[in-house]
């Protein structure tokens, strides 16, 4: 039989009532926080207490009775892999939202489903009322259809305009997003970096600081929509047998491309913290820069000082430190940079192994998140992509951001400018279809073979005119000077460049409909940054046009006109109907036309309507598909956040338990202290006794 | 789920509460603008779809005012040309009013009392005939063909011009040798018109000197050889001469074939050398030539209406009142209205071709609407919410909507603690 102490039965009672009072406590602060965003469940860690151990007058008939019990911790319930997968797909939300909130800014733009008059679309019908206008001016060729058309033609460029700053104007709103997105997550990795010290000093005092680590979980939670992160715990050794824990957090791998590393790129190390920078002038993607700051790109040049290009005709570049102002490329790509790690003190780590102690500039892809959507709406061009961009993102064809729709649009205008030009500035012939001089003889063109043969409009020229054009260069070019080729890759003969220097005449009133700036009659010069080229912000109709100097040119027919007094040909519309024939006509639209770089060859195929059709078709199926990608993300959300409220969630029916369940304790524990002093009472009191 | 708490059940709650009123929200919208879709997003398929229809319906559109208003055209076209042909007809009663009863009279006039009346009603007649021909539509001279702005038709000096061209003008015939398109020259440069009178050498030499310097000698190819020929030189046309008339001729064969094409509906598309194909538009040029006739025909004659009826009123205005015939004058003043029989019945025929334009275009104004309304129909089945559908789909979405409401209310009411005393 062990030992009995007299008063052992009050302690256990005592912490009975003390442990109960303390269960009643966690669970009164469990239904406080019910509300509570971010709030874990606490728990109360009880172990039962036995107090000393054998005692050299033990015996084996003895029966060890424990001492009661002792609260050893209040701990939050969490289970780290519906952590994971919460912030996970918080990034998945966070690119989808982000990705469709622009998209669907670009389609408030372009969608025309449902508007204007009729609801047959605004840009859409203007190009459609222009043909009306035509075919009014085709069937009665009048100065006041003619007048007609112009207006069509200035609502129409009207539209361009709206259009085009509409998108600019989205562009810089989505670009300020995105510099108060930077600020945002740089204020969250601070906030971090701040609560992981808080939770440090707390715990090497002994306490668990629950409350700091559930706004520390409330702030990974919000980080992770930005960006895809990877979020460690491990122990730190702090001296003295002393071991804390130590939170790391890192980008989350996301950049499919297993030979980049940057993706990896630690942005919290326990107190150590770093920010994302955007820096005005590219930075080096690759090796990470030195200590005087980022190394910046420029173009390699040979010992010619020619620009130096690969293999496959991209340009080459190299890193410097020293870049004069000329010298620096713009940062359009949006690198962005992660800075070294400091901490609130503003000192770096002791440890250099971290991001090998540099800042790191930010793979195109590395990045997933609401950050890398904004990104992508910011630069991805689809089809204008340059070499350089599929170099930095293989899916950079694919990929279509605003940039995409400001150059379909560009395209579109540029391509529609263009041809209305060109018809509008055709040469004269005769009744036979001859091309023709001034005193109205016939212009003989030479075939390959030498032989001479009039230029026949209607019959169009022979292969062997074809032949010789080519031969001496006479050769359709684009904007830019570069050859157009036709569907087998053949350059094409073009009759009006030699036309011009071998006695054609141009059309009376004739000269180009649309132009750069509506004050003249420019179309733009690619090598001349004072006058841009024909684009959907600035396409306007041109001012000889808009002073009647020029006219939509009826026709280029002039009949019989060798004895000087050409006979009247004034309802004749053969250049009309060609521009209203325009309007359906299927065009290439070839994104080089509007930047050379452009590794795509064929954006669409079809005339101006469906060209336009066409953007919002492309914008509507990633709109579509990008809100089935949001939806079936934020379900598996809202399921992966039940099921973490469900571990670390307050339960009233659980708490009304836990009440209970204590409350009962309480009343026991208190009930064992009055038996067990009724029973030393009679002990003490009562025991040996004669009354 | 292992545990189930306030927290989740309110998360769920208000997740599928949300997806309740969003559903609720989208049937009453559909049921506001009664459209199937209002963005790209929401159906691209069916909304590039019907930006194509109503595309073509807006062409439609366009198509059926040129159409109309080419339709207008010819009609008024028409109400001149029945006027027209009125006076040309052979068969009314009323012969004083047409001009084949008045040639009849004329011919027919024993008498000759009214000859001088009834050539000032031949001169009248042609007048108004071509004054017929110069109607206009709008602001366009209907029979000008391509060039509606200009006065087609016009009268100098008793000789009728089109478009500045005269409506007689033809290539001169002139002597080629035997088999060839070469023309023969005189010894003076000359080309020798083919009905000219030319003599061989035994005749020029059986002629005395005087009268051979009249004469002018040429080599001409026949079927027998070669020939040494003379022609008076008076009747040889120089080359320059020659080339005007036969510029003048060309100008009127072009004028008569010149089109223009109006896009009524028919494809209007172009080549590959950037030529409209002509069976995709309707050509609309109406030129007044091809009515009233122009050149000459094989025995020197015009064959325009005006220009016959001008050379009858010639040969009337010969004869005084009272006075007879003579023998040749009868003869070409019969010869001529058969002359102007001829016309009158190539009038006819162009008549009738045009109506049967005018047919078509009416025909194609009925089919452009069908095609309209066609149109209307396919994309308003795409885009036009089906009614029934909608208030259906809305008042289920508005009967889950409720019912998500009420279990809320039980939802978050209950639990351990409202049992708790």
């Amino acid at each position: 039989m062990s030992t009995i102490g007299t008063f052992d039965g009050f302690t256990a009672a005592r912490l009975g009532i003390y442990a109960a009072q303390q269960g009643l406590q966690v669970t009164g602060n469990n239904i406080s926080n019910i509300n509570t965003s971010g709030y874990t469940r606490q728990r109360l860690d009880q172990v039962s207490l036995k107090t000393g151990g054998a005692d050299m007058y033990r015996s084996m008939m003895d029966n060890h009775i424990g001492n009661g019990t002792l609260v050893t911790s209040i701990n939050q319930i969490r289970d780290p892999y519906l952590d994971i997968r919460y912030r996970n797909t918080a990034s998945e939300v966070g690119y989808s939202d982000t990705m469709l909130r622009g998209l669907k800014g670009i389609a408030s733009i372009l969608d025309e489903v449902a508007k204007g008059d009729n609801k047959d679309g605004l840009l859409y019908a203007q190009i459609k009322d222009l043909a009306d206008c035509l075919s009014r001016l085709g069937s009665d060729p009048c100065k006041d259809n003619d007048t007609l058309a112009r207006k069509s033609a200035e609502a129409l460029c009207s539209l361009f305009n709206t259009y085009a700053g509409k998108l600019e104007t989205l562009y810089q709103n989505t670009k300020t997003g995105f510099k108060q997105d930077l600020t945002s997550v740089n204020e969250i990795l601070t906030n971090i970096r701040n609560l992981n010290e808080s939770i440090r000093n707390a715990e090497i005092c002994g306490d668990k600081a629950l409350e700091l680590r559930d706004e520390r979980n409330r702030q990974i939670d919000s980080l992770s929509e930005y960006m895809q992160i990877k979020v460690e715990y491990t122990m730190e050794d702090i001296g003295a047998g002393k071991q804390i824990e130590k939170l790391t957090i890192s980008l989350g791998n996301a950049n499919p491309d297993s030979k980049v590393h940057t993706d990896e790129t630690v942005l919290i190390d326990g107190v150590y913290g770093a920010q994302l920078s955007m820096p005005e002038k590219k930075p080096l993607p690759n090796p990470k820069a030195t200590d005087d700051g980022f190394l910046y790109l420029k173009r390699k040049l040979d010992q010619d000082g020619n620009e130096v290009f690969d293999v496959n005709g991209n340009p080459v570049y190299e890193g410097t430190n020293k870049l004069s102002e000329a010298e620096q490329i713009d940062n359009d790509n949006y690198t962005l940079v992660v800075s070294r790690l400091y901490d609130s003190k503003h000192h770096q780590p002791k440890d250099p192994t971290v991001n090998e102690g540099h800042p790191v500039a930010l793979d195109d892809n590395d990045l997933y998140g609401a950050l890398q959507a904004t990104r992508e709406l910011l630069t991805e061009k689809g089809e204008f992509s340059t070499a350089a961009d599929v170099a930095l993102d293989e899916n950079a064809t694919i990929k279509r951001g605003i940039l995409y729709y400001q150059k379909s649009l560009d395209l579109l205008a540029q391509k529609f400018a263009e041809q209305y030009n060109k018809l509008n500035q055709g040469y004269i012939f005769n009744q036979e279809g001859n091309c023709i001089d001034a005193d109205g003889n016939e212009l003989m063109l030479a075939g390959i073979d030498g032989v001479e043969a009039p230029v026949n409009v209607k019959s169009g020229l022979t292969e062997l005119q074809k032949q010789n054009l080519i031969a001496n260069g006479f050769i359709q070019k684009d904007i830019h000077g570069n050859p157009v080729l036709d569907k087998d890759g053949n350059q094409i003969a073009d009759i009006n460049s030699w036309l011009e220097g071998h006695g054609g005449v141009l059309a009376q009133g004739s000269g180009v409909l649309f132009s750069n700036r509506n004050d003249g009659d420019k179309t733009g010069d690619p090598t001349d940054p004072t006058n841009p080229l024909i684009s959907a912000s600035n396409i306007s109709v041109s001012h000889s046009w808009s002073t009647g100097d020029v006219k939509v040119v009826p026709t280029c027919e002039v009949l019989f006109s060798e004895d000087g007094t050409p006979l009247p040909n004034t309802t004749q519309v053969e250049n009309v109907n060609h521009m209203i024939s325009l309007i359906e006509q299927s065009l290439v639209y070839d994104p080089k036309e509007l930047d050379p770089d452009a590794v795509g060859s064929k954006l669409f195929v079809g005339c101006f309507n469906d060209m336009f059709s066409n953007m919002s078709t492309v914008e509507g199926n990633d709109e579509r598909s990008t809100n089935i990608e949001l939806n079936d993300s934020y379900t598996t959300l809202t399921d992966v956040d039940t099921n973490r409220m469900g571990v670390s969630g307050v339960d009233l029916n659980d708490e009304a338990m836990n009440m209970i369940t204590f409350q009962k304790a309480y009343s026991a524990a208190c009930r064992l202290m009055t038996v067990i002093d009724s029973v030393l009472d009679r002990l003490i009191n009562n025991t040996g006794i004669t009354v | 789920m292992i545990r189930a708490t306030t927290g989740g059940v309110m998360l769920n709650y208000r997740r599928n509460l949300m997806n309740s009123f969003i559903g609720m929200s989208n049937a009453h919208n559909t049921i506001l603008t009664q459209r199937n879709f209002n963005s790209y997003a929401e159906d691209p398929a069916s909304a590039a779809k019907a930006f194509k229809l109503r595309k073509s319906r807006m062409s439609v559109e366009t198509q059926y005012t040129i159409c109309g208003d080419t339709f207008h055209k010819y009609e008024t076209a028409f109400a001149s040309l029945q006027s027209i042909d009125e006076v040309l007809d052979t068969k009314t009663s009323e012969h004083m009013k047409t001009l084949s009863g008045t040639t009849l009279t004329e011919l027919n006039d024993p008498t000759g009392d009214a000859r001088q009346q009834l050539t000032k009603v031949l001169d009248q007649m042609s007048e108004m005939l071509v004054q017929n021909l110069n109607q206009k539509y709008g602001e366009n001279f209907i029979f000008a063909g391509a060039d509606g702005h200009n006065v087609p038709f016009e009268i100098k000096n008793n000789q009728l011009y089109y478009r500045g061209v005269s409506v007689d003008a033809a290539e001169p015939e002139v002597v080629t040798n035997f088999g060839t398109t070469n023309k023969v020259t005189a010894d003076n440069g000359d080309y020798i018109p083919a009905s000219a009178a030319t003599i061989n050498q035994a005749a020029f030499d059986a002629l005395d000197p005087a009268e051979q310097g009249e004469y002018v000698h040429y080599q001409v190819v026949t079927e027998n050889g070669q020939e040494d020929r003379y022609v008076l030189a008076s009747d040889t046309i120089s080359e320059d001469d020659y080339n005007t008339a036969k510029t003048e001729a060309d100008k009127l064969k072009y004028l008569a074939n010149e089109k223009y094409f109006v896009d009524i509906g028919l494809g209007f598309q172009e080549n590959e050398n950037g030529q409209l194909i002509e069976s995709s538009g309707f050509n609309a040029s109406l030129v007044g030539i091809n009515f009233f006739g122009y050149g000459k025909d094989e025995d020197g004659d015009p064959k325009n209406i005006y220009s016959i009826v001008q050379k009858l009123k010639d040969i009337s205005a010969r004869v005084h009142d009272g006075e007879n015939w003579t023998n040749e004058d009868y003869d070409e003043f019969f010869r001529l209205t058969g002359k102007l029989e001829t016309a009158s019945s190539k009038f006819k025929t162009e008549f009738t071709d045009m109506a049967a334009g005018t047919d078509k275009l009416e025909n194609n104004l009925e089919l452009l609407e069908n095609n309209y309304d066609n149109l209307v129909e396919q994309y308003g089945d795409m885009e036009d919410a089906d009614m029934v559908e909608s208030i259906t789909s809305f008042i289920w979405a508005q009967y889950c909507y409720n019912a998500a409401l009420k279990v809320g209310n039980s939802v978050l009411s209950q639990s351990l603690m409202d049992y708790l005393s």
